[in-house]
C-alpha cells in the first residue's frame, strides 16, 4: 500500500525550501508491507518488534528545460573528426551529452577533445546559454583554452577568458560572451557577488575534478548552482577520482553525479592508443655507509625508545624502524587529551617529538641519502645544542641523544664524507646516473627526461649529481613551487638574540651600531653566496632552491625544457599534476609516494605520443608502500566498476522527444582561431584569448575605431529563486497563514478576523491592541497587566450576567454551565488570552489555599463564588498545549492556547514558595496515588468493580466481547420482538430518572408473550421465578 | 448445586443485561441530538457502569430493610439512600404522590 506522497527531505533542510521552485520534483512512495509478528507462548506480541517492511522508492523527474532551444541544431549532435576517432571517447562523448558523468580516463588519453565535444554540441544547442570550462590552476586552463578552441571552432567573439584578477570588466563579459575558461574561483565569487546569473549555464567542464571534496570551489559552486538551476549538464574530468570509495563517493555527490566512466591503461580500447610504457621497480638496497650511520643513530636513540616502550607511549621495535608519523600523530593525540597530567604530558610529549625527529632522520637516510639527512640532522643539533647550551631549554631527554657520544661519530663521519664532492649520498644517485647514461645513448634532441621527488634539497642533490656526470647531454634544471624554502636554524642569530641584554643607555646604542653592522655583513654575504652559486652550472638551480620559483621563474624554465636547452627536469610535486610539459621518454621517480594518485600522475606524462619508461627507484620501506598503494587503487577500480555507488539521476536537459543523431564532421577552423593553435605558450595564448575577449584583436582589420561605451553600471542582482516573495514581512503576518490542499499546493489560510467586543469595559485597552498581532501571546503578559482579585472579581460578575452564554457544542456534560465563561466565542483572540488566563490563575489559587494547610495570611480570596472541579486540569499552558484534547474536553469546548492554566511566572512562583510537604501539586496531572494518604487506601467494592468492569473493556477480551454480543443479540430481539408496542401508555408519565414506560413496555411486552399468568412482573420477588422468566427467550410465541 | 446456581446467576445477569442494554440504547437514541452517532462500546460500557450501580444500589437497599427489621424493601429505604441528593430525593416524592393515586386505584 502506499503512503503519503510529499517532497523528498533531503539532508539540507535549506535545500527543502528551495527546491519547490526548482526544476525538479522529487516523490516518494513509501510502500509498507506488514511482517509477521513474532509472538511469546501466550500469544502475547514480543516487543521491539517491527511491524511492517518499509521501501521508500524516490523518483525523481525533472521539468522542461528553460533554456531556449535552437530546434534546427538539436536534431543532431556533432562528433569533430580533426583526430582520429577513438570509441572510448566516442562512447564518453555520447553519454555525457544526456548525463552528468566523471571521466575517470588515463591522463594524455584526450579528456580535452571529449570536453571539447561537449561543449561544442550545448553550444550549438542552446540560443544563448553559458557554458563554462573550470580548472584549477590558471595554467592549466590556458592549456585548455588551445585544446578546446582548436578542436571546436567556436568563435572567439563569443569566448572569454577570466584569468585576470581585474574585475572591471566582469559584468559585460559575462553577459556578452557564450564560453567561459576561467578558474572556479571566479565563477564562485561571480555567482555570489550577483554578476553572473545561474539559470544561464547549460554546461559546465570540471577538469581535475577529484578536487571536488570538502569546501573547495568547485563544490561551492555546484552548491549555488543547484539552488536556481537543474538544467545544466557537468562533465567531471580527471585521471582519478580518488583513492578511496568514500572519496569518490563524496565527489559523486558533490557534483551530482550519474555515472563514472572509469578507464585505466589496461582497458583495451584505451591502451590502444597508448604508446608502450616500459616500467621498471627497482629495489635499491642501502650503502654501506647508510646503514652503518642508522646502526650509530639507533644506538643513540635506543634508551629514549626503551623509556617510550616501558610508558606504553610507543610500540616497540628496532630503532632503525621508528616511523616518524606514528610518533606525531601520537604526540598529537597526546597533547590533545586533557586528562592527563601537564607534568607527565609534557615530558612524554618530548619523548614522541625526540622519536618523530630520529624517524625522520632515519627516513631521510634511506630514502634521500646523506645529504639530506646530515642537513636535517645537523640543523636539528645545532638548534638544540644551542638552546640547551644557553639554558633555554630543559628537555632531557633531547639531551640525553643529542650529547649522545655515538652522535659526535655520527657527526664525523657525515663531515668526510660529504667533503668529497663526488660522493653519492645514496645507492640510488648511483642508479639515476645509470638511467640517465642510458638515456644519453638512445637519446634524441627532442628527448627529455623527468624525474620526480618530494623533498627540495633532493632535487637540488640530484641536480648536482647529474651536473657531476659532466656530459652535455645532459642539462638538468630544478622546478619546484613558488614558497620560499625554509631557513635553517641560526645558531649566531639566536644566540645574540638571547643573549642578556645590559639595559643602559650606552649598551642600547652599543647594541643598534652593532646590529647595523650585522645586517651590511650579512647582505654582503648573501650577495657574495649569489654570485658563488651564479658562476657555478647549477647555479639557478641553486638559487631557485633557497628562494623558491615564482610563476614566471617557472614559466622560464618550462620554456627552456620544451625547447631543449634543459633535458633533464628534476621537479617536486608540482610537476605531477597539470602541467603540460609535453612529452618526455623517461620518467625516474625517485621516490614514491604513499598517494596512488600522486604515483598515476606522474607516470602519465609519457607514453602518450612516444614510447616512454618508467623507472620507480625504491628503497627501505618504499616497495611495500607503493605495492599497497596500487593495490588500494585497483581495488578502488573494482569497486567503481561494481556499481556500488550511488548516484544522482541527472537533468536531460533536452526533451524527450528530441534525440539527437550524429554526425561526424570535419570542424574547419577559421584561420584567426588557427592562430591560437600555433602559439605554444600559454601565457601568449592567455593574451591572445583576452584580446580577443574585449575586441581588440579585430582592430587592426577594423578601421574605424570603436566608440568607447561608457559600461553602466548594472545594479547588484541577487539572485532568487523562482517564485519568491521578496521584500521584508513580518513574521507575525505569516505564522498560519499558509496550508496546504491535497495536491500539496500552498493555500492561504484565512484568519477569521477576530470581533472586538467591547463588553468588558476594563479590556478595552487589551482589546484594541491590533487584532492582526499574533494570537500566540507570549505567557507573561497576561499576568503582568491585570491583578487576579481584579479579574476575578470582574469575571464574578460576569458570569452571573451571561449565565446564558453559549453553550459549548458536543459536550452535552453537565458542566457547561461552569464553562459559559470561558467558552465564549466572540470574545476577541486577544481578550480570550486575557481573560481566560488570568481568572483561572486566580481560581488555581482559590482551590490551592484550601491545599495549603499553612498559609493563612494570604488574602483569602473570598469573592470565588463558584467552584470548580479541576481534577485533572493541567495546570501549565505548556501542558495544556500538548494534552490539549484530553484537557478540554472535559470541560471546554474550544481551549486557546493559554486557558486556565498557570503561566510560568506563577508556576516559579509556587515552586519557590511551596514544597511538596505542603501537598501543593503543580503538576499537570496530579499523581493521588503517591501525594495523598488517602491513595493508597482499596477500593469500595463498586468502584473496585466498575473499575474491573472498564479495564476488562479496554483489553477487548474474548470473553468481554462476547458477553458485549450476547448483550446486544438479546436487546436486538427485544427490539424486533417490540417493534409493535412502540407506544407507551399514557397513564404513565414521564420520569427523569427511570423511564417508567420504558420499563413497563419492557416487562408489558413480556407480558403480552408470555403466559397471561405471570404477567405481573412486580409482585415477583423470587429468583427463580424471575429468572424462568428472563430465561425465556420468546420463541414461545 | 453450585454450579447450577452460578449457571443461573450468569444466565440472569446475561439476560438482564440485554434488557438493560436495550433499555439504555432506546434512552440514549433519545437523547443524543441529530448529529452525533455512538458505537455499540459506548452502550456496552454505560450498561455496565449501569449494571454495577444498580446492584450497589440494590445491595444498599436490602441493607436498610434489613436494618430496619423488614424483608421487604419499601420507600423508605429508598429515601434513606437519597438522603444526599435532596433534590433526587423530592423528585422521586413528587412521584411517589402521583403514583400513589394511581397505585391505590390499580389495587382497587
Amino acid at each position: 500500500m502506499h503512503s503519503a506522497e510529499g517532497d523528498s527531505f533531503s539532508d539540507d533542510d535549506l535545500e527543502n525550501f528551495l527546491e519547490n521552485n526548482v526544476n525538479r520534483s522529487v516523490e516518494q512512495t513509501v510502500s509498507r508491507r506488514s511482517i509477521p509478528q513474532q509472538r511469546d507462548l501466550f500469544g502475547k506480541v514480543l516487543s521491539n518488534q517491527k511491524a511492517f517492511y518499509e521501501e521508500v522508492h524516490t523518483e525523481v523527474t525533472y521539468g522542461p528545460t528553460h533554456h531556449q532551444l535552437d530546434m534546427d541544431q538539436v536534431g543532431t549532435y556533432i562528433y569533430p573528426t580533426n583526430y582520429e576517432i577513438r570509441e572510448y571517447q566516442f562512447e564518453i562523448v555520447k553519454r555525457a551529452l544526456f548525463e552528468n558523468l566523471i571521466c575517470a580516463i588515463p591522463t594524455g588519453t584526450g579528456k580535452t577533445f571529449i570536453a571539447s565535444a561537449v561543449m561544442l554540441n550545448f553550444y550549438r544547442w542552446t540560443k544563448d546559454a553559458k557554458i563554462i570550462f573550470t580548472a584549477p590552476t590558471r595554467p592549466l586552463v590556458a592549456q585548455q583554452i588551445k585544446a578546446c578552441l582548436g578542436v571546436t571552432g567556436i568563435p572567439h567573439s563569443d569566448t572569454a577568458i577570466l584569468l585576470d584578477k581585474s574585475r572591471k570588466n566582469r559584468v559585460e563579459i559575462w553577459a556578452s560572451k557564450r564560453v567561459f575558461f576561467t578558474t572556479p574561483q571566479v565563477v564562485e565569487n561571480d555567482l555570489k557577488r550577483g554578476v553572473l546569473n545561474p539559470k544561464d549555464i547549460v554546461c559546465m567542464v570540471i577538469d581535475e575534478a577529484h578536487r571536488a571534496r570538502g569546501s573547495y570551489s568547485y563544490v561551492e559552486v555546484t552548491k549555488f548552482l543547484d539552488r536556481f538551476n537543474t538544467s545544466y549538464r557537468l562533465l567531471a574530468l580527471t585521471a582519478t577520482p580518488a583513492a578511496d570509495l568514500e572519496g569518490v563517493q563524496e565527489v559523486v555527490h558533490n557534483l551530482n553525479i550519474s555515472r563514472i566512466e572509469l578507464r585505466t591503461e589496461e582497458d583495451a580500447d584505451v591502451s590502444r592508443y597508448m604508446k608502450k610504457r616500459d616500467k621498471e621497480e627497482i629495489e635499491v638496497p642501502l650503502s654501506a655507509e647508510i646503514e652503518d650511520l642508522i646502526e650509530q643513530l639507533g644506538v643513540a636513540v635506543t634508551p629514549v625508545l626503551k623509556e617510550a616502550v616501558e610508558l606504553g607511549l610507543y610500540d616497540d621495535c628496532p630503532p632503525a624502524q621508528i616511523n616518524a608519523f606514528v610518533a606525531l600523530q601520537k604526540s598529537q593525540k597526546l597533547v590533545a587529551n586533557p586528562t592527563i597530567p601537564e607534568g607527565v604530558k609534557w615530558r612524554n610529549f618530548f619523548i614522541l617529538q625526540l622519536l618523530s625527529h630520529v624517524g625522520h632522520m632515519l627516513k631521510r637516510l634511506k630514502i634521500y641519502g646523506i645529504h639530506s639527512f646530515y642537513k636535517y640532522f645537523e640543523n636539528k643539533h645545532k638548534e638544540f645544542t644551542t638552546k640547551y647550551g644557553m639554558g633555554k631549554s630543559t628537555n632531557k631527554t633531547a639531551a640525553s641523544f643529542f650529547y649522545n657520544p655515538i652522535l659526535k661519530n655520527v657527526i664525523r663521519t657525515c663531515e668526510k664524507l660529504l667533503a668529497n664532492p663526488g660522493f653519492l649520498g645514496h645507492r640510488k644517485l648511483e642508479y639515476v646516473q645509470e638511467e640517465l647514461k642510458r638515456f644519453v645513448q638512445e637519446c634524441q634532441p627532442t628527448s627529455r627526461v623527468i624525474v620526480f621527488t618530494e623533498l627540495r634539497e633532493s632535487a637540488l642533490e640530484i641536480v648536482k649529481c647529474i651536473d657531476m656526470m659532466q656530459t652535455n647531454d645532459l642539462r638538468p634544471h630544478i622546478f619546484i613551487g613558488q614558497a620560499r624554502g625554509k631557513e635553517g636554524f641560526d645558531d649566531e642569530e639566536y644566540t645574540r638574540k638571547h643573549k642578556p641584554k645590559g639595559r643602559k643607555k650606552t649598551d642600547r646604542l652599543r647594541r643598534l651600531e652593532e646590529e647595523k653592522e650585522r645586517e651590511e655583513k650579512k647582505k654582503q654575504n648573501k650577495e657574495r653566496d649569489r654570485l658563488n652559486r651564479m658562476s657555478s652550472r647549477t647555479g639557478t638551480s641553486e638559487e631557485a632552491q633557497v628562494t623558491g620559483m615564482n610563476q614566471k621563474q617557472q614559466k622560464d624554465v618550462l620554456q627552456k625544457f620544451k625547447d631543449g636547452i634543459y633535458n633533464v627536469l628534476v621537479c617536486t610535486s608540482i610537476g605531477e599534476e597539470g602541467l603540460d610539459i609535453g612529452e618526455v621518454d623517461l620518467i625516474i621517480c625517485y621516490d614514491s609516494t604513499g598517494s596512488p594518485i600522486k604515483n598515476i600522475q606522474r607516470m602519465g606524462r609519457t607514453g602518450r605520443k612516444r614510447d616512454g619508461r618508467i623507472t620507480l627507484l625504491l628503497s627501505g620501506s618504499e616497495p611495500k608502500k607503493f605495492a599497497q598503494a596500487m593495490d588500494d587503487y585497483a581495488e578502488l577500480q573494482r569497486i567503481v566498476g561494481r556499481n556500488s555507488l550511488e548516484y544522482r539521476p541527472s537533468d536531460r536537459i533536452l526533451p524527450i522527444s528530441v534525440a539527437p543523431i550524429c554526425e561526424k564532421k570535419f570542424i574547419c577552423i577559421g584561420e584567426e582561431e588557427d592562430e591560437l593553435n600555433n602559439m605554444d605558450d600559454s601565457d601568449d595564448v592567455i593574451k591572445f584569448a583576452t584580446q580577443a575577449m574585449t575586441g581588440k584583436l579585430n582592430i587592426k582589420k577594423n578601421k574605424s575605431s570603436r566608440a568607447k561605451k561608457k559600461v553602466e553600471k548594472t545594479a547588484k542582482a541577487f539572485f532568487m529563486p523562482d517564485n519568491v516573495e521578496t521584500g521584508i514581512v513580518p513574521a507575525s503576518s505569516m505564522v498560519n497563514k499558509f496550508g496546504s490542499d491535497i495536491n500539496g499546493n500552498k493555500i492561504k489560510l484565512e484568519r477569521p478576523e477576530p470581533q472586538v467586543d467591547l463588553r468588558y469595559a476594563l479590556l478595552d485597552d487589551i482589546a484594541l491592541e491590533s487584532p492582526a498581532s499574533s494570537p500566540i501571546k507570549p505567557e507573561t503578559e497576561p499576568s503582568c497587566r491585570l491583578e487576579p482579585f481584579e479579574m476575578s472579581s470582574i469575571l464574578a460578575r460576569h458570569r452571573k450576567a451571561t449565565k446564558n452564554g453559549d453553550t459549548s457544542e458536543a459536550m452535552g456534560t453537565v458542566e457547561t454551565g461552569y464553562t459559559s465563561v470561558f467558552s465564549d466565542q466572540p470574545v476577541s483572540d486577544s481578550k480570550r488570552t486575557q481573560s481566560s488566563t488570568t481568572p483561572t490563575n486566580s481560581l488555581d489559587e482559590a482551590d490551592l489555599p484550601s491545599k495549603r494547610p499553612r498559609i493563612s495570611g494570604e488574602a483569602a480570596p473570598t469573592t470565588y463564588a463558584f467552584k470548580t472541579e479541576n481534577v485533572g486540569i493541567p495546570l501549565t499552558a505548556k501542558s495544556q498545549e500538548s494534552s490539549g484534547p484530553n484537557g478540554s474536553q472535559v470541560y471546554k469546548n474550544e481551549f486557546h492556547k493559554l486557558d486556565g492554566l498557570l503561566s510560568s511566572q506563577e508556576r516559579q512562583y509556587f515552586q519557590d514558595n511551596y514544597s511538596a510537604l505542603c501537598r501543593v501539586c503543580i503538576e499537570p496531572v496530579p499523581n493521588f496515588r503517591e501525594n495523598v494518604k488517602t491513595g493508597h487506601l482499596p477500593h469500595s467494592q463498586k468502584t473496585g468493580r466498575l473499575i474491573e468492569a472498564f479495564k476488562n473493556m479496554t483489553t477487548n477480551t474474548k470473553e468481554i466481547i462476547l458477553a458485549m454480543s450476547s448483550y446486544k443479540a438479546i436487546a436486538a430481539q427485544l427490539e424486533n420482538n417490540a417493534r409493535p408496542l412502540v407506544e407507551p401508555k399514557e397513564r404513565f408519565p414521564p420520569s427523569i430518572v427511570v423511564q417508567d414506560s420504558d420499563v413497563r413496555y419492557i416487562t408489558g411486552s413480556a407480558c403480552k408473550q408470555m403466559s397471561p399468568g405471570s404477567c405481573d412482573v412486580r409482585n415477583r420477588t423470587n429468583d427463580a421465578d424471575l429468572s424462568d422468566f428472563l430465561d425465556s427467550d420468546f420463541s414461545d410465541l | 448445586m453450585e454450579e447450577s446456581d452460578q449457571e443461573y446467576r450468569r444466565k440472569l445477569v446475561t439476560q438482564l443485561k440485554g434488557k438493560l442494554w436495550y433499555c439504555l440504547e432506546q434512552q440514549v437514541k433519545k437523547e443524543l441530538p441529530e448529529s452525533v452517532n455512538y458505537s455499540p462500546k459506548f452502550i456496552n460500557a454505560l450498561v455496565e457502569l449501569c449494571f454495577t450501580q444498580l446492584v450497589d444500589i440494590g445491595n444498599d437497599l436490602e441493607a436498610f430493610a434489613r436494618h430496619a427489621g423488614r424483608e421487604t424493601i419499601g420507600v423508605e429505604d429508598l429515601m434513606l439512600m437519597l438522603r444526599k441528593s435532596h433534590d433526587l430525593q423530592e423528585l422521586l416524592r413528587q412521584k411517589l404522590e402521583q403514583d400513589q393515586p394511581a397505585a391505590r386505584s390499580a389495587k382497587r
